[in-house]
């Protein structure tokens, strides 16, 4: 049985596969969104509207937070945080 | 919102990382007793512009580069790594969020051309009708002439339409207002620079509140480059917290300003001193001077060729006008600069024009403001 952690890990790194257009076997969690998997500036906002879609919450404004954006495991991490409250 | 202790470590950080990964920064004689930030020079386009390889991080892999002259008339090529960009991107975002904007969202971007174009307006009405944005942005003039025509043509405005939002030119409050009664949403304004984006958004109670996630914002005396206090006008100069390709610490942006300061909220509200934002004043309408961004990437390319370091066209009358250049070559009768000039008035302006260009030794700020300006218009 999956652990809740584990997935979220493994819906985070589908999502970011498919904006990445890369198999989701191929993504590790260090690897950094922008320069490890080519999500742009335009993808970062359609990887928000997935995450917001996928998890059933709406960001607050304090979300919108670069950090929480920079890596698939920073990506995790926040989402774990807001699924979790 | 930032807490002071928060700040004073990212400085800090930031200090750090400066005196030993740059160049211009390492070879600073710097007094480990004292902040140090704080004992860090103020620096501008020219210096920068001039000593880029001292600037710029050693190693640097892909950039994206984009050119501004800014208001200020010197040419300049900024670049930012795609992770910058989308960091600056979502500091961007998050200012509109608080507008309502889904991250799902559609907008539209009106053209520096807008006003010069007769066909614009009804193309962008029906571009507004088809696509129902959840935003626009634009010049302030060109949202306002866009509320202006909607009006007239009585058209109608998309529910899912939150707030049109300006940037580059300053808004005044009759255009603000009447953009507002036309299309029944928040007009909301934007501070920043291409060299680091957002400095400050428009918060719910309509100020510029600066966003000190990313930037720190302070005010100085031009002469003396002395910190003034809050409350007090000055030049606004601001430190990007997120930008390390070219890092912009205590960059000049040649704004004149002063900081107002809510402790019991933590925000941090910049008021810009007004001044008359510049326009083409021809004899039957007037444009934004912002049209002269289409030649950013020229006037760049023109520094590093023929050494351009700065410029200021004039307008004289409605159709003349002389271009000052400080530059290391004659560039009077430049065989690229002037047909170019010529030819993109021409277009802009759809009509003949003459056009001067005289070298000088040295381009003089607004007395007023003491702001170096691009472009100004004598015609009244």
């Amino acid at each position: 049985m999956l652990t809740e952690r584990h997935s979220i890990e493994l819906k985070v790194v589908e999502l970011i596969a498919g904006l990445a257009k890369i198999p989701a076997e191929d993504i590790q969690t260090y690897q950094l969104l922008n320069d490890d998997l080519g999500i742009d500036s335009i993808r970062i906002l359609e990887l928000l509207s997935y995450i917001e879609d996928a998890f059933h919450f709406e960001m607050d404004v304090d979300d919108i937070n670069p950090e929480n954006f920079n890596s698939v495991n920073s990506v995790i991490q926040f989402v774990e945080g807001k699924v979790s409250r | 919102m930032i807490r002071i202790n928060e700040l004073t470590s990212k400085l800090d950080e930031l200090v750090q990382e400066l005196v030993t990964v740059y160049p211009f920064y390492q070879s600073l004689p710097l007094d480990r007793g004292k902040p140090l930030f704080e004992q860090l020079p103020i620096v501008d386009k020219q210096l920068i512009g001039r000593n880029l390889s001292l600037f710029e991080r050693p190693g640097l892999g892909k950039v994206i580069e984009t050119f501004t002259s800014g208001t200020t008339g010197v040419p300049f090529r900024c670049i930012k790594t795609p992770m910058e960009r989308s960091m600056l991107s979502l500091v961007l975002y998050k200012h509109r969020k608080k507008w309502g904007l889904p991250a799902k969202h559609k907008m539209i971007l009106l053209s520096e051309r807008l006003l010069s174009d007769s066909k614009a307006l009804e193309h962008y009405a029906a571009l507004i009708r088809r696509d129902r944005p959840h935003m626009i942005q634009g010049r302030a003039s060109a949202l306002f002439a866009l509320a202006q025509y909607f009006e007239e043509k009585s058209c109608e405005v998309p529910q899912e339409l939150l707030f049109v939002q300006n940037w580059g030119e300053q808004v005044n409050l009759s255009q603000k207002q009447q953009v507002e009664r036309v299309f029944g949403i928040p007009f909301v304004d934007y501070y920043g620079m291409e060299e680091c984006w957002c400095i400050a958004f428009s918060n719910q109670q309509g100020e510029l509140e600066v966003d000190q996630d990313s930037v720190y914002v302070q005010v100085i005396d031009s002469k003396t480059g002395q910190v003034l206090p809050h409350g007090e006008y000055g030049e606004v100069i601001v430190t990007s917290l997120l930008m390390r390709s070219l890092p912009f610490v205590r960059y000049r942006t040649g704004d004149i300003g002063r900081l107002i300061g809510h402790p019991e909220k933590g925000s941090l509200i910049l008021q810009l001193l007004p001044v008359r934002s510049s326009q083409i004043r021809l004899s039957d309408r007037v444009l934004p001077a912002a049209l002269f961004r289409y030649l950013d990437r020229l006037f760049w390319e023109l520094s590093v060729v023929k050494g351009i370091r700065q410029f200021q066209m004039i307008q004289e009358s409605f159709y003349s006008f002389r271009l000052l250049v400080v530059s290391d070559s004659d560039m009077s009768e430049d065989p690229v600069l002037k047909p170019k000039l010529i030819g993109f008035l021409r277009q802009c302006l759809a009509s003949d024009i003459e056009l001067a260009i005289e070298n000088v030794s040295f381009i003089a700020p607004n007395p007023q403001s003491g702001k170096f300006q691009s472009f100004i218009s004598l015609v009244s």
